[in-house]
């Protein structure tokens, strides 16, 4: 596992570094890499997430990706944005991006925005990895 | 109950006013007694709508009025930067918008148009931009509200 602290800070010296942290686990069957996030996903920090994300895909291709949310307590149009970008990118790999551990909050918005279809979502990680292993 | 939320001055987009506008909006409707999913909801569009002002308005100041009655809750966004309108931005996406095909920023107006409804663009008397919207009560009726409601 790894920790990394993710941000993008804007002209001015915005300091953003302590905004979202984001921690790896691979799949020792590398059928799923997961990025647990913790903090905000929002116009400071997507581009962080992007690039990790590229990272990821880079270096285990064919892997699907879940991102456990549990500790996300707010996610931007940029973060939801990122997401889409990801799973269109895994799309061509034929492979998935699925969320997890998202609270009540960002699940309503999830729907509403009508998500589900795109990117689905599981109560708990352990439920993503489970649903991923048998892909 | 009415109030009003004021940052000024803006000097552009940073963390903390952006935390500010947040903070300070989540409190005004929780002490009103906004329910905690519309008042996420809330957050999360006038988030959005002033993270816009910061970043591209070149405005010095922006305020949110709020107002909550009777379990419904409205939200006016005032700014004194260039003229923009989010409506017309709205109206030209929704003609061509496929969510799938998302790979850039572009999804904030299409996510402030999941959440809202009633939504107006103008420009008030003293050559401010103004914002008006209802927020969507609870999501939880979202589906069944989703075709009657389509904002602008």
């Amino acid at each position: 596992m790894s920790d990394v602290k993710e941000g993008t800070p804007p002209a001015g010296g915005d300091d953003v570094a302590d905004r979202l942290v984001i921690t790896t686990e691979l799949d020792p069957n590398k059928k799923w890499v997961l990025l647990s996030l913790k903090g905000r996903l929002d116009v400071f920090t997507y581009m962080g997430l992007s690039k990790r994300l590229n990272e990821e895909i880079e270096s285990n291709p064919g892997l699907n990706v879940i991102l456990e949310l549990s500790g996300v307590l707010f996610v931007a149009s940029s973060g939801w944005s990122v997401m889409l970008a990801t799973r269109t990118r895994l799309k061509r790999l034929e492979s998935r991006l699925v969320l997890a551990g998202m609270n009540e909050d960002l699940t309503r918005i999830h729907s509403a925005m009508k998500m589900p279809g795109l990117v689905p979502a599981y109560p708990t990680a352990a439920e993503a990895k489970k649903a991923l292993a048998g892909v | 109950m009415e109030q009003v939320v004021r940052i000024e001055p803006l000097g552009g987009l940073t963390s903390q006013k952006v935390d500010q506008v947040h903070v300070c909006v989540e409190r005004v409707l929780l002490d009103a007694g906004v329910s905690k999913a519309t008042c996420y909801a809330a957050t999360t569009v006038v988030e959005e709508l002033c993270t816009n002002i910061m970043e591209h308005s070149g405005a010095h100041w922006l305020e949110v009025n709020l107002y909550s009655q009777a379990g419904n809750t409205r939200i006016a966004i005032r700014d004194d930067g260039k003229p923009f309108d989010p409506c017309e931005a709205i109206r030209q996406q929704t003609q061509s918008f496929d969510l799938g095909q998302v790979v850039d920023r572009r999804l904030g107006l299409y996510m402030v148009r999941r959440l809202t409804k009633s939504f107006h663009c103008s420009r008030d008397a003293q050559g401010c931009n103004l914002v008006e919207f209802e927020v969507k009560r609870s999501l939880e009726d979202e589906a069944g509200a989703d075709a009657a409601s389509e904002p602008v």
